[in-house]
This record gives structure tokens, sequence and C-alpha cells, in this order.
């Protein structure tokens, strides 16, 4: 669900330290900026327009945190990568979609799925569908913030014009870099 | 009054919560502490985006997103779109909510399509981390060229059915 590798807790929280003080300078700098062009007044305008996001988002933050906790301890990506080495022809890429839609925790497991995908001679159509699947359409980030910040009707019209590309995705991959699948990964 | 979203959300947290509360091995001790942890990274990053971007929108005249990013220009938001998604080099709580902002000022629906679908692509941050290590740079390319028109066709499919 995170978009965070997992690196040593020291490292972790130096770079969450420099991360949040990079956004705190970006309040600072739009805020200054904000004053000196529309004045007290228009400052004013912004911060009521963020005081009404803010409590319009948190419900659906702290709801959609606790769907993907619950998620990411449910689903067992050991289970999902089998289905998916069981299949064959075109229902492999369904299964690849599915796979990449549903598979829990950050790119460190999904990358690290992939690997394991062109290892195992899958292949890049296989591996190309799987990750563009992950990226558009991982489950977790559509409930975490697709849902909240874009509302269900916008995260629906990307779904629905999304859902089958990463399919395509692989496909052409296939078909312009026919020779590409058999290669070895690195 | 609850939106769609927010009972989607509601719904599936039942469902969950009773699916792992059925599982009997600690599995809803174990959700609950990822929570805690996950609501300590995101919220503070989710504030001050809210924040800074709450600035900006004051600052950048609605006009202007209107005239280039809305449902009246066309099909060109699909290309400032794909391309301003491409070269966001930042985490999903800056490009959701840019993507939130500009929607709050009047962008298209197929134009916030084709920036997020962009920006899950070709997040570069990812690809610099993970791909080229975990991948290697033959696949990263073979990715790259396929997955390149495809937040124009999510944007156009979007325009199409919005």
């Amino acid at each position: 669900m995170t978009e965070k590798a997992e690196p040593t807790p020291k490292k972790k929280s130096k770079k969450q330290i420099i991360e949040l003080m990079a956004y705190g300078l970006f309040c600072v700098a739009t805020g200054a900026y904000c004053f000196s062009e529309k004045g007290p007044e228009g400052f004013s305008d912004a911060l009521d327009v963020q005081a009404h996001m803010l409590t319009g988002m948190l419900p659906r933050i702290t709801m959609a945190l606790g769907v993907a906790s619950l998620l990411w301890v449910i689903l067992d990506a050991d289970k999902l990568k089998a289905a998916i080495q069981n299949r064959k022809g075109w229902v492999k890429l369904v299964y690849a979609t599915i796979l990449g839609a549903v598979t829990p925790g950050g790119p460190s497991s999904s990358f690290s799925i992939l690997n394991l995908f062109l290892s195992s001679g899958l292949g890049y159509v296989v591996g190309i569908t799987y990750i563009t699947a992950w990226s558009m359409l991982g489950v977790q980030r559509i409930l975490i913030w697709d849902i909240p910040l874009m509302g269900a009707e916008q995260a629906g019209f990307r779904f629905i014009a999304s859902f089958w590309l990463p399919a395509f995705a692989g496909l052409l991959a296939g078909w312009i870099f026919g020779k590409a699948q058999s290669a070895s990964i690195k | 009054m609850i939106s769609p979203s927010l009972l989607i959300l509601l719904a599936l947290l039942f469902v969950l919560g009773y699916k792992a509360g059925k599982r009997g091995d600690g599995s809803l001790n174990r959700a609950y502490a990822r929570f805690k942890k996950q609501m300590i990274q995101f919220l503070p990053r989710m504030v001050l985006v809210v924040i800074g971007t709450g600035f900006l929108l004051q600052i950048i005249p609605s006009a202007l997103i209107s005239e280039y990013l809305g449902a009246d220009a066309g099909i060109t938001p699909i290309f400032i779109g794909g391309i301003a998604g491409m070269l966001v080099p930042a985490g999903p709580a800056i490009a959701f909510t840019t993507a939130a902002t500009l929607a709050g000022s009047g962008a298209a629906p197929a134009a916030l399509v084709a920036f997020i679908t962009a920006w899950c692509i070709f997040a570069i941050h990812r690809i610099l981390i993970y791909e080229i290590h975990l991948a290697g740079s033959k696949f990263l390319l073979v990715r790259c060229t396929v997955a390149l028109p495809i937040p124009f066709i999510a944007g156009y499919v979007t325009h199409l059915i919005s």
C-alpha cells in the first residue's frame, strides 16, 4: 500500500523527517506567496478551503487506511503467485491483471513478484501486464487515494477507462518486442 | 450527509473486519498495528500537502485551469494532464492531492484520469528505486515504450464516457 521501501528504521526516520520538512517548506512558501499576492483576505479564503478539504478527507482516509490494513493481513501474496503460474494463454493475462490489482504491500513486494515472474520464465507479456495492473489498478491505491480524494465517480471513470489496458500493454509488448520475451531479465 | 465513497469504505471495513476477526489468529490485532503505523506515516503528509496546494489554488486563477484543463477545452487537457502526470517526481500524497485540487478548480475528468494514470505508470521514484534493480533496464525500456500511450487512451476513453 505504501510507496516506501523497507530501509533500516534510522534511515527511514531520517528520510521521513526530511520529507516532512520539504512539505512544510512547500506550505510556508506557498502561504507566503499567497499572502503577498492576495493579501489577508485571500490568505483567509485559502485557509477556509483547506479546512473544508481536510474535514471532508479525514474520515475517508481513516477508513481507507483501515480497509487497506485489513487487506494487507488477509491477502496472501504467495497464494496469488501460485495462481498465475498455473494458468495458460489469455487467462494468464486476466490472472496477471487481477493479481497486479490485489497484490498487497508496496513496490517492494510487487517488484519482487515481478522479478520472480521474469526469472521463472513467465516472460515480458505477463510481467508487463502484472506490473502495469499493479501500478494503475492497485486496489489499495484506489481505496486509500483514489476514492477518498477524487470521489467514487472519478475513481469509477478511471477504473472503467483503464481496467483492460494492462493486458493491452502486455500484448503490445509481445507484438512489438516478441523476441524480448525470451530474453534474460537484465 | 454520507457520500457514496464513504459508504463503500464503511461496507468494506465491516466485511473485511468480520473476515479477519473470524480467523481468530490475531489478524485483527496485526491489521490495527499496521493501521496505526500507516496513519502516523500518512496523516502529517496529507495535512501539509492539502495546506500547500490550498494556497496554490488561491494563487492560480481558476479561469486558467478551466481554459487548459476544463471539459470545454476538448482533448487538449488529456495531453496536458498525461504529460504533467509523467513529470510528477513524488509519491501518491502529492499526486492525488494535486489532482483533487485541480478537480476542485474545474479540471475535466478525462484530464484527471490521464494525469493520475501517467503518474501511476511512470512514477520516477519507483522506477529508480525498484524497477531498474529488480526488473532490469531492458524490461524498463520495453514497459515504458508500450505504456506510453496508456494515459492518453485512458483519458480519451474517459472523455467519451464522462
